[in-house]
């Protein structure tokens, strides 16, 4: 193993995220965990407070009395932001509403990234800590392969991925959850090493538990902790990966909004409409982010002594 | 010494095996069979023998990996289905274009990332600190396509001081030409890696400023600037500078959204085009290079980490 495999995980697009698995710690006493919830501060809760938000409208956007995304408007086409009641967000050329296509676009994005991260989560965990824990060639066998997928360029894989199978929701989140799991599984396995060598497990295992009870109920427990803080900052790593399929014209096929579509859509009018382009690139930046920022809030709570990235 | 280069190579050996055998795999997953997807779904049934033929798909998976990866080994990585002519005749000329466009935007991250992360170290937890924290982490939230988005609109679109796409090669247009067309892609590419590696810096500067030895340079009377680029900033480096060179390689598959936006003739456009134009023997041989690089790369960093470091070659695991 490469000296510096377990202490950083390479999450998809290339930023590589230092874990000092050492360092994770079981969550400390109650008192000592409210207090560092409360010193989170305003960022933490504002970021939070945008994805609840940004949740709630996405999943209720059909619902909620926005215009259809589809419907154009030929006579207030280009519409700037700001400007009218009806299109708070200005309108598109075609005269549809730049507020419902962005929100019907977070339905994607949102989507994409929770289902993605989910399924890429479980999956990893559970190879990653049967890994960590049995050993031996079943570990030696996963480590390499996760080091193979993980030596793919992350997009160029994704766009391999999606030129061969159809483009679908579906299809989009099995993708990016293939890309992810690797990187869980290095985590998990990394984080199991640690946990199956403190004293709760040695006494577990003296008191005579069994083997399945003392993965699912020792070790399993103080490894999820550890990776839920890493589960927002992935979530946002893949909606910027769907994002960019989008914008290279790859993700889901119209009339499906799409932030990252939208963004290309407008890049030819960038001279003379900018908001074509920036409303949607500022919702982006503004979900991502915010998961950044939860997920840095959940790392500072979960263990003191790492606070940024 | 020996021993932990011996088991590096193996492991490089073997890692490579398997991404040679995943691309491979990859693409002949495709529904319907290679053929069809190069021909599409009005193929005739004789371009359709012949394509089987010629790229032996009646043998059975194993055998034509091994002759493909046989003649991969030997650097014959196939002939493009539509013009015939060898992929690595088109991979060749694209290599310094995407080799040239990563070692520039590493090279502009860490010149940002090393004042950076030092300045917001010796300021930690106060206000310049906090303000340089906020920027990094929103920078790393921006998309590579968005950023790219946004430096064309000021510095091409507003000020009209670069191009918006091309691409001018040293030989034809002169040094100066070139950096002027790598400029906005290689500044896209940098900015979130700068923010990345500032972070990095700052977590190792700060434990190394409470050491004993910055305590008695400051109280032998050295000037700040001394002390923090002279004294902490070698000892605070060495996980910025393994995160440089891994990312480095990362930066060359990384650089496919940037090379088609800005128009740029490199390896990540190749496999674009080659994906749009079904052309599945350049996709893989494209991937494969790039894998191939990045895994490399990969790996000397480690044998140099173990070279630098004597704790990391006896290191326990």
């Amino acid at each position: 193993m490469a000296p510096n495999d377990d202490a950083h995980v390479i999450v998809n697009d290339g930023a590589v995220i230092p874990v000092d698995a050492a360092e994770s710690q079981p969550p400390a006493a109650g008192k000592v965990k409210r207090r560092a919830w409360a010193g989170l501060g305003i960022g933490f809760w504002l970021a939070a407070f945008w994805i609840t938000l940004l949740a709630f409208v996405a999943v209720f956007a059909p619902v909620l009395p926005f215009r259809s995304y589809q419907q154009p408007d030929f006579n207030n086409t280009l519409v700037p932001p700001f400007h009218s009641f009806k299109d708070p967000l200005g309108t598109d050329e075609l005269g549809r509403s730049m507020l419902s296509r962005v929100v019907w676009g977070a339905r994607v994005s949102l989507a994409v990234g929770i289902f993605a991260v989910g399924i890429g989560m479980v999956v990893g965990t559970a190879i990653g800590v049967l890994a960590g824990y049995f050993r031996g060639v079943v570990d030696r066998v996963i480590t390499v392969v996760a080091d193979a997928m993980i030596a793919f360029p992350p997009l160029v894989l994704l766009l391999a991925m999606v030129t061969i199978f159809e483009r679908s929701l579906r299809n989009i989140v099995i993708a990016l959850a293939i890309l992810i799991v690797p990187s869980f599984i290095r985590l998990a396995r990394a984080s199991t090493f640690v946990v199956a060598e403190r004293e709760f497990v040695t006494a577990a295992k003296v008191m005579g538990a069994s083997r399945l009870r003392i993965l699912t109920r020792e070790i399993l427990p103080n490894v999820l902790i550890t990776l839920l803080a890493y589960a927002p900052v992935v979530i946002a790593l893949a909606i910027i990966a769907e994002g960019s399929l989008a914008f290279l014209g790859l993700s889901l096929p119209p009339p499906t909004p799409s932030w990252g579509k939208m963004i290309n859509d407008g890049r030819s009018k960038l001279d003379t409409a900018l908001h074509l382009t920036y409303v949607p690139g500022t919702f982006m930046v503004l979900t991502v982010l915010s998961f950044n920022w939860v997920g840095r809030g959940l790392h500072a709570v979960y263990d003191p002594r790492r606070g940024v990235l | 010494m020996g021993r932990y280069v011996g088991t590096k190579i193996v492991h490089l050996a073997v890692v490579l095996l398997i991404v040679s055998l995943l691309t491979y795999a990859l693409l002949d997953l495709m529904p319907g069979g290679i053929e069809y997807s190069l021909f599409g779904p009005d193929a005739t049934p004789q371009q359709i023998a012949l394509a089987r033929t010629q790229l032996h798909l009646d043998d059975p998976f194993i055998v034509r990996y091994g002759r493909w990866l046989g003649d991969a080994v030997r650097g014959d990585l196939g002939r493009s289905f539509r013009d015939n002519r060898p992929v690595t005749e088109d991979i060749k000329p694209r290599l310094p274009v995407t080799f040239e466009l990563a070692a520039l935007a590493m090279a502009i991250a860490l010149i940002l990332a090393i004042p950076i992360g030092t300045f917001q170290a010796y300021r930690e937890r106060r206000r310049p600190d906090r303000i340089l924290g906020v920027a990094t982490i929103t920078l790393i939230s921006i998309p590579q396509f968005l950023s790219a988005v946004i430096l064309i609109t000021i510095f091409a679109i507003k000020l009209e001081w670069l191009p918006i796409s091309g691409f001018s090669r040293i030989t034809s247009d002169g040094l100066g030409a070139n950096l002027k067309s790598l400029a906005l892609p290689a500044f896209s590419l940098a900015l979130a890696e700068m923010a990345v590696l500032s972070q990095v810096l700052r977590a190792d500067m700060i434990t190394t400023l409470k050491e004993d030895f910055i305590l008695s340079a400051r109280a032998k009377g050295m000037s700040t600037s001394n002390v923090l680029f002279r004294q902490a900033l070698r000892p605070s480096s060495i996980s910025l500078l393994t995160l440089a060179a891994l990312n480095a390689g990362r930066l060359l598959g990384g650089a496919v959204i940037v090379e088609v936006l800005f128009g740029l003739p490199g390896l990540g456009k190749m496999i674009v085009d080659a994906i749009a134009a079904n052309e599945v023997i350049k996709v893989q041989a494209g991937v494969l290079v790039i894998a191939a690089i990045y895994v490399t790369l990969n790996a000397a960093t480690d044998i140099l980490y173990g070279f630098l470091d004597p704790r990391v070659r006896h290191g326990s695991k």
